[in-house]
This record gives C-alpha cells, structure tokens and sequence, in this order.
C-alpha cells in the first residue's frame, strides 16, 4: 500500500459488507523535492523585500523535513540597466521546510 | 448249598428211556439226564453254598460286595445278582450273564429302599441266593445344582450371598455330595475393570468363568462369615447365574438377578466433535456410579456448574443453560435416569474441554475444537508512522461476531480501502481525499 498525503489518517478495508479500520496513523512527507516559492507582489527597486520558500516533496506535501540553513541559488531578475545586481541572502534558514529570503531587486 | 450227591461212585448206569434222577428236597439244586443210552463216566457230590451279601448305600448307587464261595469241583464260580427280584443296573452282573466277580456297584438309583440278593452259579449248578439285602437310599444320583442368593436385586458392589444345593432328578438333596468342589459361574458381566466375583472356600474373591473351591457338607454350600459362596455384581443388569461342576451339572439357566446401580459418583461427559463459535449445541452428561454404571437414580433438576471454556477475544462469555432456581454460577439441568441433554454455546475459538460439577461430583470431556463462525468484520493493525509515496504493508485479518480470527476466510477476496486523502504531485493542489490504491484485490497481505 502507498500513501501520498502527509498527514494523520486511518485505513478501512471493506469487502462483502464487512470492514475494519486501523487506528490514526502518522504519514510523514517525503524528502524535499521542490520549493514553492509564493509571488511577492509588486516591488520596488533598491527596497528589499521577505521571499517565502517552502519545500515540497514529490507530492505536494510540505517537506517538513527540510530544515537548517541551506544554500539556495536563486535567480531569475536581471540586472539594473545602470549594472546593479539583485541581492540574495547567502544562505537560508528552514524551519518544517519553510524559510525566508530577503531580496533586494533593482531592474524595473 | 445243601448237597445230596453225598457218594462218589463209579458205576455203570442203563438208561432205559428217559431216566431222570431227582435229588429230593430238601435240595435246591437239581440234577438230571436227558438222554438214553450206554456209557460209562464219574459221578461227584458236593456244596455250593450260598453267599453272604452286603451292600453300602451311595447317592443313587449301591455298592455291593459277596463272600466266595469255593466250587464243589473243577472250575470256577460265578455270580448274578438280582435287584428286587429284576436285573440291577451299574456293572452288577446279571442272570443272563453271570461274572466271577465279589463286588459290583449299582446306579441310576433314585431315593427308596432296594433289596438286592446273589446268587451263585457252577457250571450247570445254581445255589441258593443269599438272604436278600435291604438298602435305603436318600437320594439319587447328583443331577443338578440349585443356586440361590439372599437377594436377586443387589446393588452393584454388594455382597450377596449364595447357598448351593446338589440335587437329584426328583430334587432331593444329595446328601452325599461333601467336601471341596470346583465350581463355575457364569452369566454376570464385568463392567470396566470390574469383574464379577464369588469367594471360594478360604475367601478369596474369583472371577467368574474361573473354578472356585466351594465346600459343601451333606450337599449343601452355605457361607461362612465371607467365604464359600459371597457373591459380589458390579454391573447393572438382569444376569442369569449359573453354576456349574465341570461335569455337566449346574442349575441350568441359572437365577436371575437384577443389579441397581449406585448413587452418582461422577458425571461422564462425552466428547463433542468440532463445533463453532456462536452456534449452539448439546452436551451429554451422564451420572456414573463408582462403577460405571449409569446411575438412573440420578433425575429431575439438578444444579450443574460448567467450567472450562474462555471468553471470546470479544468478551463473549459461554452461554449455559439458566440459572433457574440455583445458585450463581450453577445452571439448571434436567436429568432423567442419569442422563441430560443440556444446550451449550460457547464463543471462544480454540481447543477446550468442559467440565461439569454438581455437589463434588465432576466429569470433563476431553479436549475438542471450536472454530470461529464466519467473517463479520477485519482487524487491521495500526501502521507505524508512514512517509509518503513508500510502501508498506498492512495486515488484515477476517474476524468473525465473537473477534475469533474467521478461519475459513480463505482465498482471494476483492477489498476496497478507504480513508487516506488523495494528494496529487502537482504542488498543492488537492483533490478529492482517496488513496491511490483506493480498490484493489488484494490476498493478505494486501499491497
């Protein structure tokens, strides 16, 4: 049997008419797959913004595994049309598979 | 015998016709010619004496016994004897066939008083007989036993005793059948390893069917404190007892006897055969005596205890018959002549016995099988902690109403599964909450 959804549960076999139920049990996510990464909104350039990152494993759930400092790369804006680079933390902190990035972008 | 041929002469004798020569009397022997003519031989006188007789009464013989009596001449006597003036019987020798023999013995006698006399024969000569001999005798020979016993509705166990009496043809006593005789008895059963019993002349209990000592005195075998003839029945029945010599007496079918069992001492309780969880049946203690027999007296209601039997794993304790007027944990069971019928339904799938009991008297049967009934529902243990997407397994088991395992819940069998939400690998989106494996067939364990 295989289950995807990371949460409490119970099982209940039925055939015939007669049935029997396991207790709750823990179904935990599995290992990071992915990040969600929620839109920030609109911007301003030069005024740094909170990225919220979550990780996800292969189906859906929160990889609330994922925790600790981790380097994350990130890219995607381009630079100011005077040079200037978008800023991004070195690392991030995860706490249940959620961390937060502050970004500063500067091309508009 | 009183002889008259006194002289011994050699002489010529002329016949003339038929020349008979009677002796006078006192004579009672005779002598004469019969035929003519010349000759010449030897004449001889002499006694022939007439014995003397005795005789001995016996059971339905007569033993006789006579002097010799010396021949007047060459030769050799011989001897006939008459019983009431007619031919005995036994080896006595008879008119028609005289025997040199002193002693004979007369049988087939029946009680009555016999007068026997000899005689005495030599050659052509016969003597007088002897004075004839009165004998009485008692009885006649030995032709049957007759068998009798204090009661003939002894309870099992008992000491009955016997008396034995040997009889002739006419019933009479035969007063000459004394000292030890080997007797049989038969007609009685054993009942387990309990044997029918009859003690001999120095109180040993015998098995029936094997010789025992009894003495009897002027035909008569009577106890003695417990020997010759107690007598101890173990199985209840109608026997016929029968005693025998060995030599074909005995007291023909023999005398019928009625053992009662006991009281109870035990219940016996048939084995049942297989039976299942939830469905009731009929358990079938008997009273037994100390014996085996069953006790018939045992009847009307009784307060029975059943024990043995667990609970379900449902908790479903064994139904007995009610309490009825009894105390708890005793049922109310009808028994009639020892026997009762009592319904039983027990819920706990496994190997047991039962026992019953009544005022410290129990029985048990022996082991036997309930099975669970059949499927009601599964037990499915509860999983450890899971992670998504890996499987594992779970393990399902049919249990029936009672929570026995069904054990005849076998084979392939179509199972959905529910109650897990479904989740997609598209992130976050959720759709309706089922399991991928939502309805699949599965053989235990499923997948």
């Amino acid at each position: 049997m295989t289950l995807y959804n990371a949460a409490s549960s119970n099982i209940t076999a039925t055939e015939s008419g007669h049935s029997g139920s396991t207790g709750a049990f823990t179904v935990n996510p599995a290992g990071i797959s992915s990040f969600s990464i929620p839109n920030p909104g609109t911007q301003t350039a030069g005024t740094q913004f909170a990225l919220t990152l979550t990780a996800k494993d292969a189906y859906g759930n929160t990889a609330t595994g994922y925790t600790g400092a981790k380097s994350v790369v990130f890219s995607g804006p381009a630079n100011s049309p005077s040079g200037q680079a978008p800023s991004y933390p070195a690392s991030v902190t995860f706490t249940n598979g959620v961390g937060s990035a502050n970004v500063t972008l500067y091309n508009a | 015998m009183s002889g008259l041929l006194t002289s011994l002469t050699r002489r010529r004798l002329l016949l003339l016709g038929a020349l008979a020569v009677t002796l006078a009397a006192p004579a009672n022997a005779q002598a004469y010619w019969t035929s003519s003519g010349w000759g010449s031989g030897d004449s001889h006188a002499g006694t022939l004496d007439a014995p003397s007789l005795g005789a001995t009464a016996g059971s339905g013989t007569v033993a006789l016994s006579w002097s010799a009596v010396t021949p007047p001449g060459s030769g050799s006597v011989s001897y006939y004897v008459k019983r009431d003036g007619g031919n005995p019987g036994g080896d006595c020798p008879t008119s028609a066939a005289p025997a040199s023999v002193l002693t004979c013995t007369d049988s087939g006698l029946g009680a009555g008083t016999y007068s026997y006399t000899v005689t005495v024969v030599w050659r052509t000569w016969t003597t007088a007989s002897s004075p004839p001999t009165q004998v009485t005798l008692a009885s006649g020979a030995l032709d049957h036993l007759l068998l009798t016993a204090v009661t003939t509705t002894p309870t099992a166990g008992q000491l009955d005793n016997l008396t034995i009496t040997a009889k002739d043809t006419a019933g009479i006593t035969v007063t000459g059948y004394t000292g030890s005789h080997n007797l049989t008895f038969t007609g009685a059963s054993t009942i387990g390893s309990f044997t029918p019993t009859v003690t001999n002349t120095s109180g040993t209990a015998i098995n029936f069917g094997t010789a025992t000592a009894i003495s009897f005195i002027n035909g008569v075998a009577t106890v003695s404190g417990s020997s010759n003839g107690v007598m101890t029945l173990y199985k209840a029945e109608t026997a016929s007892i029968v005693v025998s010599d060995g030599s074909g007496h005995s007291n023909g079918t023999g005398v019928s006897v009625t053992v009662a069992p006991l009281a109870i001492d035990s219940f016996t309780v048939p084995t049942p055969a297989t039976q299942t969880a939830g469905i009731a049946f009929a358990l079938s203690p008997t009273a037994k005596d100390a014996y085996g027999n069953t006790a018939t007296g045992y009847t009307g209601t009784q307060c029975i205890a059943f024990s043995g039997p667990a609970n379900s794993p449902g908790g479903n304790a064994p139904s007995y018959p009610a309490q009825g007027g009894c105390a708890a944990g005793q049922s109310s069971v009808s028994f009639t002549n020892g026997v009762a019928l009592p319904n039983v339904t027990l819920y706990n799938a496994a190997s047991t016995t039962i026992t019953v009991t009544s005022s410290g008297k129990s029985g048990s049967t022996g082991a036997f099988t309930v099975n669970g009934a059949g499927i009601n529902s599964f037990t499915i243990p509860t999983p450890a902690t899971q992670t998504a997407g890996s499987q594992f397994s779970v393990s399902l088991t049919a249990k029936d109403a009672y929570g026995n395992t069904a054990t005849g819940y076998t084979g392939s069998k179509t199972v959905a599964f529910s109650g897990p939400a479904r989740r997609t690998a598209r992130a976050d989106r959720r759709r309706a909450t089922r399991p991928r494996s939502l309805s699949q067939t599965a053989s235990a364990p499923p997948t």
